[in-house]
């Protein structure tokens, strides 16, 4: 599948990548990928393990330098500008462990152009917001895992980035944590940041994510807007649940129910609106009709095993 | 400010602060004043007090008053007395009883051959025990010439030689100074840029580790912070130069009113030029070079290993000490000058002996610092390739762009 038919390429990108190939020795970590992420957008690169999300988040943050292709970030090669404007937060957390964090912070804040002033000022404030003011003093090696991820990330977002790249934000994390986190990136998408997310939580990508890239082996297999993804991938079926009994109808091919609530599979030719015309006109007593779509996770397993249909 | 700046200043302060820099700033002139206690307490308790014994058959030594103690040097004044033996059985007998460390005998014919004997036991009696008889012996072979012309025989000729920014100084305080100093010095270069440069590798194997490098380098171009990295380190290199140049500065001022000789001493300007023309270059090639090992290897110890490599050639010529400082000018002694690793130990131990030509200075100061900036360029590349490989090694070939 061309991993850009059918997506909606935004019209002035802040990270593009085009036909990017990146080898080590004959193995081709990221193979002719091509996508671009709009301002303000949160994408989500999927994939497996192994599958190249974070070789292509290395390369869009010229970490690596690819074979062949080209990529542009906020609008250009990368450069210092550049970097001062990105904020990254690894899968694997990398902070200095015998410094404090109050130190550590302020000192990754004056890497991204801030002054050490204005960097110790915003790192405080983060750090009050995130319930870490009292353990600034403490070395970060002392903090709990959870407190170093909420350290990483007040790192990530210190110098207000126009551009956070998060790899597997919630590796790790425990449900409190990754809802103060989830809620940090939609507050930040809100404010019009641009958030390239790699995961493999389908749960969290489809809760998040505007658009994805679906890589496996290295190529891009999946490209898209996440509603527009479950839609192509919908079995023709809707789910209902009815007063009465199911009666029958040209529509249906084949029916099951499961705790009162029927999944019916719609014969060839047939339509979820034209079910619901001939249920209504049958009275049968609708209590909840909906077009059943399937997950992320669904069409990842489909795809990525090499079931899903086209 | 720029972020070479920033990093270089994290770096510094990063270094400084940490207890083992204290420990190795105040461990090395502790180490220094402990030797030297040590030699001193040796020396102490291997010095022999006892008298050194004469028999004089020839009558010699009896028509000589014995020196008086102003006229005797430090080292006879502390040797102790001389005795003298009615006869050699006598002296015999004061040996094995252990009242003197060895006796002379002048036998009959001395006056004419000036050939004697010396009997002693196990250990020849102390340089400073034979200094004591042969001042006795001097001055007998002086006695009857007026007292100016048998002290001047006596001392002998001084001879002094003129030092930079006026003045004189004696030829072995010369020498000390301009041989000794720049060895020392040279000494305590290697030691604090291998200290350093040590802790700046550390450093870049532990940030690989724990994956800060990965933070960092999407912050700041792997060159910028690479040579941020190197200034850091260069600085708390100096940093622990000079606090040890001061330190040793204080010591030799307080040291000054109570020894004479002190006084006389002083270092020539062109010695310190051609020191620091030397050790700056070298400082920054070394350490970039430990920032490649660090940026390429998998794992701490495995650095350990790998910059023997490049510590042997840097020690290389004091293993050649006898042959450079006799023969400063030989090609040996040009070749190890002009080659970037051997340069560092081989300028020490020049400076002071000869004066280095012009050519050969410029040479080797323009070969350090083209060796400088392509050991910056080979740790950028090497911390390029190696930033994310974790447990892996990245291979010299890989650096060195031949695959």
């Amino acid at each position: 599948m061309p991993p850009a038919s059918g997506a909606a390429v935004p019209a002035d990108p802040v990270v593009r990548l085009d036909h990017v190939v990146k080898a080590f020795g004959p193995a081709r970590a990221v193979d002719d990928v091509t996508f671009a992420v709009g301002p303000g957008e949160i994408f989500g690169l999927l994939g497996p393990n192994g599958a190249g999300k974070t070789t292509t988040i290395r390369l869009i943050l010229d970490l690596y330098r690819p074979d062949s292709g080209t990529i542009a970030v906020l609008g250009g090669a990368m450069d210092d500008a550049a970097r001062d404007r990105i904020g990254y937060m690894p899968e694997e957390r990398g902070l200095y462990r015998d410094v404090t964090v109050e130190r550590c912070l302020t000192y990754l804040g004056t890497l991204k152009g801030l002054s050490p002033a204005e960097s110790r000022r915003r790192v405080l404030e983060h750090l009050e917001q995130l319930g870490l003011a009292e353990h600034r003093h403490k070395k970060v090696k002392d903090l709990s895992k959870g407190m170093q991820q909420k350290a990483q990330l007040v790192a990530t977002l210190v110098h207000r980035p126009a551009l956070v790249i998060v790899d597997e934000p919630f590796s790790g994390l425990d449900p409190v944590n990754a809802q103060t986190v989830k809620e940090w990136l939609r507050a930040l998408s809100r404010q019009g940041t641009t958030i390239i997310m790699s995961s493999h939580q389908m749960q969290t990508v489809s809760e998040l994510c505007d658009r994805i890239l679906l890589i496996n082996r290295g190529r891009g297999v999946l490209y898209g807007p996440v509603a527009d993804i479950r839609r192509r991938f919908g079995r023709a079926a809707v789910r209902l649940r009815l007063a009465g009994d199911l009666p029958p109808t040209p529509c249906i091919a084949a029916a099951e129910r499961e705790h009162g609530t029927w999944t019916l599979t719609l014969a060839p030719g047939a339509t979820p609106d034209r079910l619901l015309g001939e249920l209504a006109a049958l009275d049968a007593g609708i209590e909840y009709f909906e077009v059943a779509l399937p997950t992320l996770e669904d069409i990842f397993i489909g795809v990525v095993g090499g079931e899903a249909p086209e | 400010m720029s972020k070479l700046w920033r990093v270089a200043r994290y770096e510094y302060a990063r270094h400084v602060l940490q207890r083992r820099f204290l420990a190795t700033l105040l461990g090395l002139p502790l180490f220094l004043v402990l030797i030297a206690a040590v030699t001193w307490l040796i020396a102490v308790a291997q010095r022999d007090a006892r008298p050194v014994g004469y028999v004089d058959l020839s009558g010699f030594l009896a028509d000589a008053a014995p020196p008086t103690v102003e006229d005797a040097r430090p080292g006879e004044r502390a040797a102790g007395a001389v005795r003298a033996f009615a006869s050699e059985p006598e002296a015999r007998a004061a040996l094995e009883a252990g009242d003197i460390q060895g006796y002379y005998v002048l036998p009959v014919d001395f006056r004419a051959t000036a050939a004697g004997t010396l009997v002693y036991l196990d250990d020849q009696p102390s340089a400073g025990a034979r200094r004591s008889f042969d001042a006795r012996l001097r001055a007998a072979w002086l006695a009857g010439l007026p007292p100016a012309t048998a002290r001047r025989v006596a001392d002998g000729v001084t001879f002094v030689t003129p030092a930079r920014g006026g003045g004189d100084q004696p030829m072995w305080v010369s020498t000390l100074v301009n041989v000794g100093l720049p060895i020392f010095v040279g000494i305590v270069f290697i030691s604090a840029i291998f200290a350093t440069a040590g802790y700046l590798m550390h450093a870049v194997v532990e940030e690989k580790e724990n994956r800060t490098i990965e933070v960092l380098a999407t912050s700041v171009a792997p060159g910028t912070l690479i040579a941020g990295k190197i200034a850091g380190i260069t600085a708390v290199g100096l940093t622990q130069i000079g606090i040890w140049s001061v330190l040793g500065l204080a010591g030799l001022a307080a040291a000054r009113p109570h020894v004479a000789w002190l006084g006389a001493v002083a270092v020539e300007p062109r010695l310190v030029a051609s020191m620091a023309a030397t050790m700056l270059p070298a400082y920054v090639m070394i350490a970039a070079l430990m920032v490649a090992v660090g940026a390429t290897v998998a794992e701490a110890s495995e650095a350990n290993q790998i910059t023997g490599i490049f510590t042997l050639p840097v020690m290389l010529p004091y293993w050649f000490a006898g042959q450079i400082v006799p023969h400063p000018d030989s090609p040996l002694a040009i070749g190890l000058t002009l080659f970037p690793l051997t340069a560092p130990v081989t300028i020490s131990l020049r400076a002071g002996a000869t004066e280095i030509p012009a050519w050969q200075m410029v040479g080797h100061t323009a070969f350090l610092t083209l060796s400088a900036a392509a050991a910056v360029w080979l740790a950028g590349r090497a911390f390029r390739l190696g930033l994310l490989r974790v447990g892996a090694r990245v291979r010299w070939a890989e650096v060195l762009g031949r695959t």
